[in-house]
């Protein structure tokens, strides 16, 4: 395969797994109003976690410590992986969700991604320490003994699935009852509670969801390249995913799915291959987290309701208009 | 000199240097009624010019300590000109604010690691001699941290209850509509708050830096949280609250160091943030009309 | 479920109790309310209306007392498990889901939308669709007759102070609510409005939901609630017709402070003067003054003036304006227009620290002062523009407050309701304004607090300064101002030299009654003063 064929394909993939993330937070940010400063340590534990349900018992040869090693299947791994995310995303809510006040929750959730951060490396029998686990089985492929080019066009079409079955869940709760709650919880708590709607509840749901979210884009993320270390999930990447939401357009899927390919693929790739400066190693990566910092500034002065905005709720079929419609024709 | 001794001594250090930053976070909260998530920067920034000053201009360490500092109250001064009083005269929603504060963090540390690079750099006092007092033990550096805290701390005292600033700063802190009847120029103690608590935040970084003896340029905002552990525990917006806070998780910290295990510093700390939203929300110190 | 062919009081208040900080804003409140019907909770500023609202529908928790709901014990719960057994409440100022269209907001209160539910809104999709388009012929429907159908599709935050409104009792009946309890549903709205808002409203009643409203208007309150409880401090005062209330003498006493024992004058409609009496050359004249909030005018087209050494009061019925009045004139109000000069200056438009430097204080009627800082640094802070001889000054001031001298190192936070309202005043006095705004001062206050407190008005007043009261006490300002100004619906109603204004029919145009004229919606055009 050749290598532009080869950059093209991972491209894919990574564009399919940032907009499973993208959504996740849109659920979180951009529906219940929820501000999680540290998403993508959902995203980390979801990849771990699917990391080392699929890797086998550590041993001497492999040289590395974790737990678990069930050698499980991907699917039953990516199972695992999003329900840690979720049972994580529960106990930071269940401390922080009860404050209404925003600033809270962002203080709690920044403080929980700098302790797991700091908690994984310092606790080496987890996930490896700082060296992280790698060697991860590619998913199906002790069944399927394809050759890696062949099984990128397989990952595609996974990951593909997967992202397509969770864009719809998306869709299905932005539009449903439920998603029309959170946004009313977003605009005033207090109202949505004179109406009989629990707001921790229903943030508590959306908190959660949307760390499964991540947990299975991490999952994803670890099965496709087979190695997770805490180099990979630093806070700058929850920046990458706000700046592609805010960008894309906030409580709007379209936009979340517009951003994710803009930023975190069509940016972030772009200039992931700029030649390096020697001796300056971290120039280029630095430069681009600022300008995805002031790209985050910029379009929260310039137009914060993103490319795409949230759209105004649609009834079509509805008998009422149609009646009206004639009234008004005969009158 | 005992174990015991020794970790309550690295405690008062932790604190003093806690203590400087989570009076200047929590002032700044108290005026603006948001919290900063580039703080963190703040002190790293802080650091690495008191590094440049002493080491390429080749300034003497005290001065250029002195320098940093004043640089960072300008900068934080100029950033709330520049950038977030625009923000908060458009009237954007707290939510969106903090997004701001959290994307220039994002930024600032970027600026930093590209200024400067990845690479530890150290700041050193000349003559480092051990000083005794009782059972405690201290090198000359870590004298001189618990001086200049000490010293702050004082200053900062007699500037809040003495100076026509430091009252007007607590009253608005109180209520932005009663002090703007009073006559207070609300834009002008506002500006003055972010000077100060960029200069703390400066100084925070130097001395942390001093401390830690090597530092890179994540490491302020890796002690962000430390500073939000201390400035809630002690009451969100009360300065002496921050110092009472600082002082907690300064001795609790260092103390389980010694008695635990030292890789579980952190934690303690993040465990009395959490035991503190769950049990007591509006920490020690509540401030009267201050949502907790 | 409750069972809702029950019978007996459908809200049974006992003994409510509920305090912020020192002040106990429902104290020892007892009244029921029975099913069907609309009702009325009224009472002067401060009686604690809103505060019980708060407290019977969750959104506060009662230090003691019970709420009990169609034979229910509700004490304590939660605001949404209240409004789930059907008891919905709206908001003073009207809270609509900015972000959201109006027919999405008429979506938000139904119950039991099986599409809340996360694995219904992710796996069967079409089941909140279903019930969705059953709600949205409803909801639209309801809008329709509420004259908001051609809004359905906008924001919320896009309609008018009126249709806000509308859209706040429209989304309410959504929720299937068997109780209403409704915050000023006619707060800010215009004459027109007021007819069609009270037929919307009787025929939800006619539909079987039970209504309780507080409300300022007593003309509305005259015309549609068959049953009405007074509050006053705290508690529930007397209970009955409006018709028998308003000849009830603990009712007038708490709405104008005291029984006025002149013989009454019928009060003509338009805006005028009574008495004679010349005035001296103002040092604050105010004229065409309109503000509001949002897109609502408060008050329109207000002429004020006040004169050095003269106490000017300025009275009327709740919902008057007259607290907008004061924050307008002192530049707090964003949607202000009109004339406003201080001592010959154009201030309108002013920020407010400015107009405190040119000599205006205003002593709010409740943050009035800084809680955490001590009564001496309150002051300091009163004086923050002085460039010298502020402790000379604080010294004066104490001087003129002796109990205040006493309590100098407190706390404000830790200060009676008296010495606050004190120490606001004291702290307002620090720069020797030529105009002092005081918003309520005896507000909450015990009657032996309020005869201290006007004296120190007086004392301010008889340095030469012009002192401009907002009172609730409509006896205390008769017997204490030099000059009254009565202000009705946001508009001058009449004007007068103390002892004349005393003498015209206070009580109807408090209450409501007797003259005809007070019947009318609004007063018509103005034809006072010339502009």
């Amino acid at each position: 395969m050749s290598p532009i064929v080869y950059y093209l394909t991972t491209l894919v993939v990574f564009f399919f797994i940032f907009a499973i993330s993208t959504w996740g937070l849109n659920l979180q940010f951009g529906t219940a109003g929820i501000l999680n400063f540290t998403y993508i340590t959902f995203f980390a534990i979801g990849g771990y976690f699917t990391g080392v349900s699929m890797l086998g018992r550590p041993d001497a040869l492999s040289n590395m410590r974790y737990i678990l090693g069930l050698n499980l299947p991907f699917p039953i791994a990516l199972l695992i992986g999003a329900t840690a995310a979720g049972v994580l995303g529960l106990l930071v809510g269940l401390v922080a969700l009860r404050r209404l006040r925003s600033d809270y929750l962002a203080i709690v959730t920044v403080s929980v991604g700098a302790i797991v951060y700091d908690f994984v490396n310092v606790n080496t029998g987890l996930f490896n320490g700082a060296d992280g686990i790698a060697g991860i089985p590619y998913p199906f492929n002790d069944s399927l003994n394809l050759d890696p080019n062949t099984y990128t066009f397989f990952y595609i079409a996974l990951t593909g699935l997967v992202t397509l079955v969770l864009g719809l869940l998306a869709f299905r709760i932005y539009n449903s009852p439920l998603g029309r709650t959170l946004r009313a919880i977003r605009e005033d708590a207090d109202v949505a509670s004179a109406f009989g709607k629990d707001s921790y509840r229903f943030r508590m749901i959306a908190m959660v969801v949307g760390c499964v979210y991540a947990g299975i884009a991490g999952g994803l993320l670890v099965g496709f390249i087979s190695a997770l270390n805490p180099g990979g999930w630093v806070a700058g990447e929850t920046f990458l995913l706000y700046a592609a939401l805010l960008l894309g357009g906030r409580g709007n899927n379209w936009g979340a799915l517009l951003g994710a390919f803009l930023v975190p693929v069509l940016f972030q790739e772009a200039t992931r291959y700029l030649p390096q400066i020697p001796g300056h190693a971290e120039l280029i990566p630095a430069l681009r987290n600022m300008i995805v910092g002031g790209l985050l500034i910029a379009v929260l002065w310039f137009r914060p309701e993103g490319i795409l905005p949230e759209r105004k709720a649609k009834f079509p079929g509805v008998e009422y208009l149609k009646k009206r419609k004639a009234a008004l024709e005969v009158g | 000199m005992s174990v015991l001794a020794q970790s309550v001594g690295f405690g008062l250090i932790t604190a003093s240097v806690l203590a400087l930053a989570a009076v200047g976070l929590s002032l700044q909260f108290g005026v603006t009624n948001y919290i900063n998530f580039a703080y963190g920067e703040f002190l790293t920034i802080g650091a690495y010019l008191a590094w440049t000053l002493s080491h390429s201009l080749h300034l003497n360490v005290y001065l250029s300590l002195v320098v940093a500092t004043l640089i960072m109250g300008v900068f934080a001064l100029l950033l709330n000109r520049l950038l977030l009083r625009p923000f908060t005269k458009k009237g954007v929603p707290l939510l969106f604010l903090l997004v701001v504060t959290f994307g220039l963090s994002l930024f600032l540390s970027n600026l930093t690691l590209a200024i400067w690079g990845p690479d530890f750099q150290s700041l050193d006092l000349p003559r480092e001699v051990p000083h005794a007092f009782g059972p405690f033990l201290f090198t000359t550096s870590q004298l001189t941290i618990i001086g200049i805290a000490a010293v702050a701390m004082g200053a900062l005292h007699i500037l809040l209850t003495r100076t026509e600033i430091g009252k007007a700063m607590r009253a608005m802190s109180d209520s932005v509509d009663l002090a703007q009847i009073s006559g207070i120029d609300t834009d002008r103690i506002t500006s003055f708050t972010w000077l100060l608590s960029g200069c703390l935040a400066g100084l925070a970084g130097i001395v942390l830096a001093i401390n830690i003896t090597s530092f890179q340029p994540n490491f302020g905002g890796e002690f962000l949280f430390v500073i939000f552990a201390a400035v809630i525990l002690g009451g969100v917006g009360s300065p002496y609250g921050a110092m009472l806070g600082a002082l907690v998780i300064g001795l609790a910290t260092e103390m389980s160091a010694v008695l635990i295990n030292s890789a579980y510093k952190n934690d303690v700390a993040f465990a009395l943030l959490i035991l503190t939203l769950l049990l007591r929300p509006q920490g020690i110190i509540r401030m009267a009309g201050k949502a907790a | 479920m409750a069972d809702d062919t029950a019978t007996g009081p459908i809200l049974e208040v006992q003994d409510l109790v509920y305090s912020f900080g020192g002040l106990r804003a429902v104290n020892g409140s007892t009244f029921s309310i029975n099913r069907g019907g609309i009702n009325a909770l009224i009472g002067p500023n401060g009686a604690g209306k809103t505060t019980l609202i708060n407290v019977v529908a969750g959104a506060l928790r009662a230090e003691s007392g019970t709420v009990r709901f169609n034979g229910m014990d509700i004490t304590g719960w939660q605001s949404h498990r209240v409004a789930l057994q059907g008891l919905i409440r709206t908001f003073q100022i009207s809270r609509e889901l900015g972000g959201m269209t109006v027919l999405e907001n008429m979506l938000i209160p139904p119950p039991q939308q099986s599409g809340e539910n996360i694995f219904n809104a992710m796996f069967r999709p079409g089941m909140g669709h279903r019930q969705d388009k059953i709600l949205v012929e409803k909801a639209l429907a309801r809008l329709d007759d509420f004259g908001l159908y051609d809004s359905r599709d906008q924001y919320a935050r896009n309609l008018s102070g009126g249709q806000k409104r509308l859209l706040e009792l429209a989304r309410g009946v959504m929720a299937e609510p068997k109780l209403m309890v409704l915050d000023e549903p006619f707060a800010g709205v215009n004459p027109a409005l007021i007819e069609l808002l009270e037929g919307h409203l009787l025929k939800l009643r006619d539909s079987g939901i039970t209504f309780v409203m507080v409300e300022h208007n007593l003309n509305v309150v005259e015309r549609v609630c068959e049953h009405v409880v007074v509050m006053a401090e705290g508690r529930t005062l007397a209970t009955g017709k409006l018709s028998e209330l308003r000849k009830n003498e603990e009712v007038i006493t708490a709405y104008l402070g005291g029984a006025l024992t002149a013989q009454p004058k019928a009060a003509a409609v338009d805006a005028h003067v009574v008495g004679h009496a010349e005035r001296a050359e103002p040092i604050l004249r105010a004229s065409g003054l309109t503000a509001g909030y949002s897109k609502v005018p408060v008050i329109q087209e207000v002429d004020v003036q006040a004169e050095p050494g003269k106490v000017v009061a300025i009275v009327g019925p709740n919902g008057a304006g007259k607290s907008t009045m004061l924050k307008s004139l002192f530049g707090l109000l964003r949607n202000s227009s009109g004339e406003v000069t201080l001592a010959g200056t154009e201030i309108a438009g002013w920020a407010a620290f400015r107009i405190a430097r040119s000599g205006m204080a205003y002593v709010p009627q409740v943050i009035n002062v800084f809680p955490n800082l001590s009564v001496f640094e309150n002051l300091e802070m009163g004086g923050y523009t002085l460039k010298s001889g502020r402790q000379d000054r604080v010294a004066e001031v104490l001087d003129i407050f002796p109990d205040l001298k006493t309590a100098r190192a407190k706390k404000g936070g830790n200060l009676s309701g008296g010495q606050r309202n004190m120490l606001g005043m004291a702290r307002a006095l620090m720069l020797n304004p030529k105009v002092v705004l005081v918003d309520e001062p005896t507000a909450g206050l015990s009657p032996a607090y309020t005869g201290i407190v006007w004296e120190q008005i007086l004392r301010v007043a008889g340095l030469g300064t012009a002192v401009v009261v907002v009172e609730q006490n409509v006896d205390l300002a008769v017997n204490h101002a030099d000059w009254v100004y009565v202000l009705v619906a946001g508009r001058n109603r009449l004007e007068g030299p103390a002892h004349e204004v005393g003498r015209e029919d206070l009580p109807s145009i408090f209450l409501g009654g007797e003259s005809p004229a007070n019947l009318a919606a609004e007063p018509t055009v103005r034809s006072g003063s010339s502009p």
